[in-house]
């Protein structure tokens, strides 16, 4: 159940007092762009003031399976002031702030590509054959997400070499992720951040975001996924996402990611998963329109059962695979977070 | 400057050095990171890790940054 307040005044204030996140204020003065490694895991202490491409932020790690140059991913964020320029009559918008920017708190604006960049990339049935945790990149599925109410139906039936990666059904989504301990007590987690859409900038048609959490359970291959997304206002854009117990066609294209259990690869990066069953929630399908000042949002769910456990919290901008084919070049929308926060009880 | 400087190796890639790239980096790291600017840092960063593998992905950035530019 969401609760909602809109944010006072024109200096973002934080959003939850408890807050297991690290670094949910970007304030370490990382700027990446354009490309980074998945997963790449740097000593999160001294990572301050790297900016430019191949670059993370502090305790956030990288994920996209939209390879966009070697074997680099697409990286599509901006930072900017939360102190907004005041213009009279609302809050006002939040600058853009620049690489070389002092330290502070910022906000996160995450837009997509309008690109599918290379062939490795126009292949919808990519990773075929590669479930559970791995380390070869160029087994990630290109779709992150499918549907069944658009231009196919993937839930019930499977993706294919042949399936077009122009069908509408079909999202690539990039995320930033954080790794979390659950504490051993902890029964319910809240989760939760500051959110917008900008009215100068908003979700183009069937794109969506929002916060995923996920839970992994490795030797079983199963991730459990408990979500909120925004979209665009169109009643064209209200079609459903995939919910509860996935199909086996399904899972395996729904949620991919890096494996929130954090394990790392030789190299230090975390490896990457794919699920062979997938249990989802969505608690949240939320209309852009009502989000053009920023307001707080927030959801709770009870966790999987057991001790050492952990789970991933993850930023996302899913781009729908017609918008990426087209490359139109136009405005992929923008999606703004500050300070979102991880609470456990 | 730098904008053509993605020009002439689009036009003669052996024109162009990775000292010259990599310097042209380093200038668009002070300048804001606005959409324009982001074309700019992802045609260097294809030409530096990619060389002529990724000529139509440089062409389509520089499309980009020229549409941007212009709208």
């Amino acid at each position: 159940m969401s609760v909602v307040s809109a944010a006072r005044g024109l200096f973002l204030a934080d959003t939850n007092s408890t807050n297991n996140l690290a670094n949910s204020k970007y304030e370490k003065g990382n700027y990446p762009v354009w490309t980074s490694f998945n997963g790449y895991t740097p000593t999160d202490a001294s990572y301050t003031n790297n900016v430019g491409t191949w670059k993370t932020f502090a305790f956030w790690r990288h994920y996209s399976p939209l390879y966009n140059d070697s074997y680099g991913s697409y990286v599509g964020n901006h930072m900017l002031n939360r102190v907004a320029d005041h213009n009279g009559t609302s809050r006002g918008e939040n600058a853009l702030l620049g690489f070389d920017a002092s330290i502070q708190p910022r906000i996160i604006k995450m837009f997509g590509s309008e690109d599918l960049f290379f062939n490795i990339n126009n292949n919808a049935d990519r990773g075929n054959g590669t479930t559970g945790q791995f380390t070869n990149q160029n087994s990630s599925r290109i779709v992150s997400n499918a549907g069944s109410s658009l231009g196919g139906d993937f839930i019930n039936n499977a993706i294919t070499s042949s399936t077009s990666m122009s069908n509408t059904s079909l999202w690539c989504r990039k995320d930033w992720t954080q790794i979390l301990d659950i504490p051993d007590n902890a029964t319910t987690v809240k989760f939760g951040a500051q959110i917008k859409v900008g009215a100068n900038d908003k979700l183009k048609i069937y794109n969506f975001a929002g916060i995923y959490c996920a839970e992994d359970n490795v030797s079983t291959k199963t991730r459990t996924v408990n979500y909120f997304r925004i979209r665009h206002t169109s009643a064209a854009s209200n079609y459903s996402l995939p919910t509860g117990t996935l199909s086996a066609s399904a899972s395996p294209y729904n949620w991919t990611g890096l494996v929130s259990t954090g394990e790392e690869d030789s190299n230090g990066n975390i490896k990457l998963f794919t699920p062979v069953s997938t249990v989802v929630t969505e608690h949240a399908s939320l209309n852009q329109n009502d989000y053009e000042e920023f307001k707080t949002v927030e959801y709770s769910f009870t966790l999987q059962s057991g001790t050492s456990r952990k789970m991933s919290f993850n930023l996302f901008f899913a781009e729908n695979a017609y918008n990426l084919a087209q490359e139109a070049g136009d405005l992929t929308g923008g999606f703004q977070v500050y300070d979102p926060f991880v609470e456990f009880s | 400057m730098i904008y053509e400087l993605i020009k002439t190796w689009i036009d003669n890639p052996a024109s162009v050095t990775l000292n010259e790239i990599e310097s042209a980096q380093q200038q668009m790291l002070t300048q804001l990171p606005t959409g324009p600017n982001l074309c700019l840092i992802a045609a260097l960063s294809l030409i530096e890790n990619n060389g002529v593998d990724a000529i139509e992905n440089v062409r389509k950035r520089i499309r980009k940054y020229e549409q941007e530019n212009n709208s």
